[in-house]
């Protein structure tokens, strides 16, 4: 009952404090939004050259909703690759989502379907703009913001390339740089949320590493090793004996 | 080109997939949230993975000097104007402009 006047409510009081927290979640994804609108062209052009549908743009964005895996089946489907490819290669390149349920606040989403959303809508970036979530107590209005706009963003910029395929020149290049330049903002935050020098150069080592021994695979390589090595500095700083003492309990 | 029933059953394939990935952790996560290793490990997660997913945006072939310096040029500029400015929209682009400038232009 709760759950349900949290989301549905239309009562003035309430309506006006959630509507704070709608811009509070919009002020925290614009820079997400802006940063994805170049990879969505980007990914739009490429899928009506390769002679997709245009309406295939928005259904690819909207449902898989997993940037890099897009870019990927676009060439697949190009090929007419058997299904179990495609299922290998989903596998393979989103297996590390399965990692940020570790940290990402959806106890604080309220209502059954907001929460099957906000799951379906964790993306790299949604994960990323939640790292506060917790400390900064963000309610379940900001979250699904942060989530729902993000997701408009990517999906009408993608059917925006799909559609204006023969207005975007190619001159111009590297606007892709732009997701790169949102993941240094994401990663300098998450250093002011989290100082350690440590734990920076081993993802960074683990990155390094990944991309030499596994090109193909390297975000769920480096993302493992971070993890073994994080695991490691647990048991070293608590030492056998407790560790034995925390499974115990 | 494909026909459209595979490529419906491709994009539903791949978006069934992709949630289950990103759902089901969170049915055994809830219990484990008191765990201590769990705790360690949600704390220090979020660097990391910035870091990584920020490598793995990096263009190919970064070893080689002539594409890592217009890289390095535009990392410079981001997490320069993002120390002095903390605007997040600014720093992404600032960066950009950086870059698509040096690759549009200079080279």
């Amino acid at each position: 009952m709760f759950e349900k006047l949290a989301i549905k409510s239309t009562k003035p009081a309430a309506a006006g404090s959630r509507w704070q927290q709608i811009r509070l979640g919009a002020h925290n994804v614009l820079p997400a939004c802006l940063a994805v609108i170049p990879l969505g062209l980007a990914l739009g052009v490429l899928l009506v050259r390769t002679g997709l549908p245009w309406w295939s743009a928005p259904l690819l964005a909207g449902l898989v909703f997993a940037g890099s895996l897009e870019f990927l089946l676009i060439g697949l489907l190009a090929v007419a690759a058997p299904l179990s490819h495609i299922a290998l290669t989903t596998m393979v390149v989103n297996f590390r989502h399965v990692f940020y349920a570790i940290s990402f606040p959806l106890h604080r989403v309220r209502g059954r379907g907001a929460k099957a959303y906000s799951m379906f809508a964790l993306t790299d970036e949604a994960y990323a703009l939640t790292v506060e979530a917790e400390r900064e107590n963000y309610s379940s209005a900001r979250i699904l913001s942060i989530q729902s706009l993000f997701h408009a963003s990517w999906t009408i910029s993608v059917l925006a390339g799909a559609l204006l395929t023969g207005l975007i020149p190619e001159s111009i290049k590297g606007l892709d740089f732009a997701v790169t330049a949102l993941f240094t903002v994401l990663a300098i935050e998450a250093y002011k949320a989290y100082r350690s020098l440590p734990l920076s150069l081993l993802a960074l080592i683990s990155a390094v590493v990944a991309s030499w021994i596994a090109p193909q695979s390297m975000m769920v390589v480096a993302m493992v090793m971070f993890l073994i090595g994080l695991s490691l500095a647990y048991l070293l700083r608590r030492g056998p004996k407790e560790s034995e003492g925390n499974h115990a309990r | 080109m494909p026909d459209n029933l595979y490529l419906f059953s491709v994009i539903a394939l791949s978006a069934a997939l992709t949630f289950a990935l990103r759902a089901l952790p969170f049915t055994f996560i809830t219990k484990l949230r008191s765990n201590d290793f769990i705790n360690y490990l949600a704390g220090r997660m979020p660097l990391g993975i910035m870091v990584v997913l920020l490598a793995s945006t990096l263009p190919a072939g970064i070893m080689d000097l002539a594409v890592a310096w217009p890289v390095a040029a535009a990392l410079a500029t981001t997490v320069g104007l993002h120390l002095f400015k903390s605007n997040a929209v600014l720093s992404v682009l600032g960066g950009t402009a950086v870059y698509v400038g040096i690759l549009s232009w200079l080279l």
